[in-house]
Order: C-alpha cells, then sequence, then structure tokens
C-alpha cells in the first residue's frame, strides 16, 4: 500500500524536531557542566541538594522553547 | 496577607538584683526576640553557666546509655537544688561504671575477633604462640602472596640473615609466612618493596597452639557475653528507675542554661541591667503591662527606632508551615518586603496539579506523602515536602478529573457528563493559558518590585519595573496582532521597543535582563509540556500493555507486571518533575522579579516544658 506524503507537512515535521532536538541538546550540554560541578558540592554539603536540584532544571527552558516552537510549527502546518 | 507581622524594637532597664527573676520572667513570657545592646556599658557575666553547662554534660552522658522509657512530669526545682540533687545522684556514677564496662568489653571483641583470624590462620603449622618470645630470637608474621614469600627468602638469604621461615597456603592467593630471625638483625631491608602485611603476633590472646587458643577465645567470648547481659539488665533497670527523673534533670538545666546564655547580650551599671529585643509591634502595649506588674513598676521601657532588620514573624494557620519551612529553605523573606509565601501556596498546587493532572497518580502521590510525613520527624525537610506533596495531591486529583485521566484512561463518562479538557486536541488552548498564566505571575513580580522600591525610595528602579509591566502588556497586544492579522501591529511593537529602550535605561545594569521579559512568560509553557508527556504515556502503556487474557494466565501476569512497572516509572518522573518544575516557576520566574530574601526569623527567647510541670516560683 503506497501511503501519500503532505511534502510541506513532513517538512514541517522534520522541522518541529529539529527545534525540540535543539533544545534539548542545548539543555544537556548546560546541564552536564551544572550537574558536574552540583555534585562536587553536594559531596561537600549534602543539605544543598535541594538548591543543585532547582539549579540543575534552570536549563531546561531551552527545552521548553524548543517545544513552544515545534507546537508553533505543527499548528501552522495543521499536523496538529 | 503579603507582609510580615510588623515588629517593635524595645529596650528596658530593670534593677540588676532582681536579674534571676527578670530573665526567668522574660523566658516565661516568650515573646521577646533578644539583641545584644549596643550601649557603651559594662558585660552581665553569668556566674552559674559553668556549673550548669557541666551538669548537663553529666546528665546527657547518663541518659545516653540507658533505653528510653515513659516520662512522668516532675516538680520543677529551683537551680540551686537541681545542681544539688544532680551531685548527690549516686546512681548517675553507677550507670557511668556500667557503661564503661559495656565499652570495654565491646572494643575486647574486636581483639578477640582479630586473634581469631590470626589463630585460624596458623590451623595445622605446629607453633605454640606462648613460646614466640626469646631474648635471642625475633618473631615476625605476614600474610603475603606466593611471589613476595618467594622474593622475602631469598632477600634473607642474600642479606646472610640466619632464619626460621615457614610458609603456609591459606586461600587461593594468600601466603602465611612465619620468620624467626637473630634479634641482633634487622629484616626491614629484606622486606622493602614486598607486599606484606604484618601480622600482631604479640595478641594477650595468643596463648599455647592455634587450637587451644580458639578453645580459649570461646571461653572468653562466652564469659563476656554473659557479662554484657548482665550490664544490659542493669542498665534496664537503671532506666526503668531513674530514666525519667534524669529527664527531668536534662529539661530544668536546658532551660536554666538559656537563661544563663541570655546574660551574654544583657549591658549593666553598678545597679541596673538593660535588655533590647524585638516584639510584635501588636503585643508592645500588653507586654509593658506584664513587665510593669512583675517588677512593681521598678522598670524603664522605651521603643527604639535604629536601622536594624526586624526579623520575620508569620501567622499562618498550621496545615500551611510546611510552605513556610520549604521558604526558609529557599531564604526567609525580609519583614521590610513583600512576602510571597500566599502566591507560592497557591500556584504551586496548581503547577503540580497541572503537570500531573491524573486522578491515579494523585491518589498515589497523597498516599506517599502521607507515609513519608509519618515515617519522618517534623523538622525534617522531608516532612515538610510530604506534607506539600499532600495538599498537591489534591490538586493533581482536580485536574486529573478535569482532564479525565485515570492512570492514562478515561473514565469520566461512566459516571458524569461532565467534559473538562482534553491534552492533546486543547494543546494550543493550554499552551495559550499556560502561557497567559506566566505572564500574570510575571506582570505581578514586577508590580511587588515596583512596591518594595518605591517603600525604599528607590523611584528611578521603581519606575523601571512601573515601564516592564508596560513593555510586556504591549508587547502581548502587538504578539496577538501578528497572530490574528490586525492592522495595529506596527504600533504596538515600536510601543514594545520603545518600552524596552526606557526599562534598559532605567534599570541600569539590570538591562541584561531584559530578555527575560519574554522568555519568563514563555517558560510556563513547560506545564503543558510536561502534563502532555505524562497523558502521552500513560496512554501509549495502557495501548500496548493493558494485561488482557488473550496470552492465558502467564501473559496476563507478565503484562501485568510490565503495566504497573512502567506507570510507576511515569508516575515517579511526573512526581519529581511537578515538584521541581512547580518549585522553579516560582523561585526563578516569579520570585527573581522583586525577592531579595536573607531575613532572619523570630526566634522569642522561651521555652517549653513537657517533662516537668510549671511552676510560678520558679
Amino acid at each position: 500500500m503506497v501511503v501519500p506524503i503532505d511534502t510541506g507537512a513532513a517538512i514541517a515535521a522534520i522541522g518541529a524536531g529539529i527545534a525540540i532536538a535543539g533544545g534539548a541538546i542545548g539543555t544537556g550540554v548546560a546541564q552536564s557542566a551544572i550537574g558536574a560541578a552540583g555534585l562536587g558540592l553536594i559531596a561537600e554539603k549534602p543539605e544543598e541538594l535541594g538548591r543543585v536540584l532547582l539549579f540543575m532544571v534552570i536549563p531546561e527552558t531551552l527545552l521548553i522553547f524548543g517545544f513552544v516552537i515545534a507546537i508553533l510549527i505543527m499548528l501552522h502546518a495543521g499536523i496538529v | 496577607m503579603l507582609s510580615t507581622e510588623p515588629m517593635q524594637k524595645v529596650r528596658m532597664l530593670f534593677l540588676d538584683q532582681e536579674r534571676d527573676g527578670v530573665v526567668a520572667f522574660l523566658h516565661k513570657q516568650g515573646i521577646l526576640d533578644l539583641r545584644r545592646s549596643k550601649l557603651e556599658l559594662g558585660e552581665v557575666q553569668s556566674t552559674t553557666a559553668t556549673e550548669i553547662s557541666n551538669s548537663l554534660i553529666r546528665v546527657n552522658g547518663a541518659l545516653q546509655l540507658l533505653k528510653h522509657t515513659q516520662i512522668k512530669q516532675s516538680e520543677t526545682l529551683k537551680l540551686e537544688t537541681l545542681i544539688q540533687r544532680i551531685k548527690g545522684a549516686s546512681y548517675i556514677e553507677e550507670i557511668y561504671g556500667l557503661g564503661e564496662g559495656r565499652r570495654e568489653i565491646e572494643e575486647d571483641f574486636a581483639n578477640l575477633e582479630y586473634a581469631q583470624r590470626i589463630a585460624s590462620s596458623f590451623l595445622g603449622v605446629e607453633i605454640d604462640f606462648s613460646k614466640l618470645h626469646s631474648n635471642a630470637l625475633a618473631f615476625k608474621s605476614f600474610v603475603t602472596d606466593k611471589r613476595s614469600a618467594e622474593k622475602l627468602s631469598e632477600a634473607l638469604k642474600r642479606g646472610k640473615i640466619r632464619n626460621n621461615l615457614i610458609s603456609k597456603k591459606i586461600d587461593k592467593k594468600s601466603f602465611l609466612v612465619l620468620i624467626a630471625y637473630d634479634k641482633t638483625l634487622s629484616i626491614e631491608d629484606a622486606a622493602k618493596g614486598l607486599k606484606l602485611e604484618e601480622i600482631d603476633l604479640k595478641s594477650k590472646y595468643l596463648i599455647g597452639t592455634p587450637e587451644q587458643t580458639i578453645a580459649n577465645i570461646k571461653k572468653v567470648r562466652e564469659g563476656y557475653t554473659q557479662s554484657l547481659k548482665e550490664i544490659e539488665r542493669k542498665l534496664l533497670e537503671m532506666g526503668n528507675r531513674h530514666y525519667s527523673e534524669l529527664s527531668s534533670f536534662k529539661e530544668m538545666l536546658e532551660i536554666e542554661s538559656q537563661r544563663a546564655g541570655a546574660s551574654a547580650v544583657f549591658k549593666r551599671t553598678e545597679k541596673v541591667f538593660v535588655v533590647e529585643g524585638w516584639i510584635p509591634a501588636k503585643s508592645y502595649e500588653e507586654f509593658a503591662t506584664s513587665v510593669k506588674k512583675f517588677t512593681r513598676n521598678r522598670f524603664g521601657i522605651e521603643k527604639i527606632h535604629d536601622k536594624e532588620l526586624a526579623p520575620t514573624l508569620v501567622n499562618r494557620p498550621a496545615f500551611l508551615k510546611p510552605f513556610d519551612f520549604l521558604m526558609e529553605f529557599y531564604s526567609v523573606p525580609r519583614s521590610d518586603e513583600i512576602d510571597p509565601t500566599w502566591i507560592f501556596i497557591i500556584t504551586f498546587p496548581i503547577f503540580y496539579g497541572l503537570m500531573i493532572s491524573d486522578v491515579g497518580y494523585g491518589v498515589v502521590s497523597f498516599l506517599v506523602g502521607w507515609l513519608l510525613a509519618k515515617k519522618t520527624k517534623p523538622d525534617d525537610l522531608l516532612h515538610n515536602v510530604a506534607k506539600v506533596w499532600q495538599l498537591c495531591a489534591i490538586s493533581a486529583i482536580f485536574f486529573g478529573f478535569l482532564s479525565n485521566q485515570y492512570f492514562g484512561f478515561e473514565l469520566n463518562q461512566n459516571f458524569t457528563t461532565f467534559t473538562g479538557f482534553n491534552w492533546i486536541t486543547d494543546a494550543t488552548s493550554i499552551l495559550v493559558f499556560t502561557i497567559l498564566f506566566g505572564l500574570v505571575q510575571v506582570i505581578l513580580g514586577f508590580a511587588f518590585s515596583f512596591y518594595n522600591h518605591w517603600k525604599h525610595h528607590h523611584v528611578k528602579h521603581a519606575m523601571s519595573k512601573l515601564s516592564s509591566i508596560i513593555t510586556i502588556l504591549v508587547g502581548v497586544v502587538a504578539v496577538y496582532g501578528f497572530f490574528t492579522g490586525a492592522d495595529y501591529v506596527g504600533t504596538f511593537g515600536i510601543l514594545t521597543a520603545v518600552f524596552l529602550v526606557i526599562t534598559g535605561v532605567l534599570s541600569g545594569i539590570e538591562a541584561s535582563e531584559l530578555t527575560n521579559l519574554m522568555t519568563h512568560p514563555l517558560s510556563y509553557a513547560r506545564i503543558l509540556g510536561f502534563g502532555m508527556a505524562s497523558v502521552i504515556i500513560a496512554r501509549l502503556i495502557d495501548n500496548a500493555f493493558t494485561p488482557t487474557f488473550q496470552g492465558g494466565i502467564l501473559g496476563f501476569i507478565i503484562l501485568l507486571v510490565v503495566f504497573l512497572l512502567l506507570h510507576f516509572v511515569n508516575m515517579v518522573l511526573g512526581m519529581f518533575e511537578g515538584l521541581i518544575q512547580g518549585v522553579r516557576l516560582n523561585f526563578v520566574e516569579f520570585f527573581s522579579k522583586f525577592y531579595t530574601g536573607g531575613g532572619v526569623k523570630f526566634r522569642p527567647f522561651s521555652y517549653r516544658r513537657v517533662n516537668t510541670k510549671e511552676d510560678d516560683n520558679v
């Protein structure tokens, strides 16, 4: 069975994927540095765990932006 | 609601001859947060602090050796009587003696263990540990590997050290080596660089052959076990007789210790001493009247208005106290700024509830929170998190019902015609809602900041916050116009740019944070992201792994295990993200606009009696 492909929608879907991937990579790079430093701090001061966790999630904003852009792309392309 | 309790600093003068009574009175009142007086007067020395401290150490030490028993409330004693009673309590020495005996036996158990290991290693070797003492010979023993044992033998030969070396294989890798050699010579050079772990042959329990040693150790151990049982029995008996009294001594001493320690912040002249501290402003009149009555008007009181930051006191219902604990964990609000805890109390459960949005997960969250709160102490961070978690779980159940999610299944139609929202089909509306929610909270943050700066007469900064609010508002209109193709988009776009520049100029070094005007409200879209992800994963699990009997009983069981396990993982991820992201949206996106923190918590000079009865004469 041949499934018809809407080229525009496919490109939009790829774009949405790139938006998410870019945000995720950026978040990963930032979290790796914060995580390493944070673990060092927890080793010395275990009571700082809460604060470190909070700092750890700060770069997730990048991923959220990627997510928002992906949603906008898909909305405009009529995928969702 | 958004401010902390107004406080008043007071200075009081009392007759020095009435000091002990006045300090005890202030302590009972429990309303004054003491501060060190800045007046240039003499210091007040406590004459009883050392004696109290020594008695407290003695009583504490004895209590730690006893098992906790039920405590009967006792009468409160005057300090002199209390110290005398403790000095005369000979049973305290007896408890210490028993504790010392137990400690010695426990330490010797380690020696017995070591000797047993050595003797076991020597089993099969013809040796008498008692004869390893000679005027002419020295004895050394090592645990090593085969290669090092051979090298040691060769090195001894090369060094012309006459010796008798016995080696025995202990296990696959280890060898036991015993060397007898001329006492006038040294084997240090021969042993250099080799992997040798020396055995201490001087243990007092290494007597006779290895077999005899092991038998002797067994006998000694049996004796020790009996002795320990006897000590434990006596300590239990002591505990039953004296634990309650010692606990009441401890409580009285701790209260007296606080009173003696308080003297350090007083100042004095020849006849009077000065006390300074903070009280809630609304309690000032009542407090002054009670002091007047106690001292029969022989005192002076005045309000002080210096620049010292007042301590922070908040009055909130007990069930909301865990939120204050979380706030303190972040930073205590300053008494001269807006206290945003109420906003945190309202928004945090909403964020959590939206991100979980599942009745089933909410119920499990509630149960986990309840269990955790039960297992932890009230002062623990975890206990307070658990309490907050329980409240948030109710919100998750509420939003779960609204979005018709029960472990990913849609069940509302079975008992109601109500239709709330759908995470997948209503994604656009939810996205708009979350960003609008963010906009409201961010604007509120700037409004609080405007108020704080205005209150402290920082007009320029206050104006920059006002300008930030206008920038966001006109920016929102411009963005709306852009998406709807309205013709006013250009005008509002220019207005946004103008107010952005004004904000940048007014806020100076904070201009780098201008981008936050856009990014922080957008950041609230994470609520949609995490909420949607949780729902989609739950549905995928339901679609793929809902247990059925198609594959027989075994297939059903396997599917059930996988189904529960995957839902558990999704639930834990959701709970963790819900807590962390909910806290983050408040602490980072909202608080960063206005919150300074770093306040000093109000800690009144007070005590609580549990083991002793209150006595107005003491």
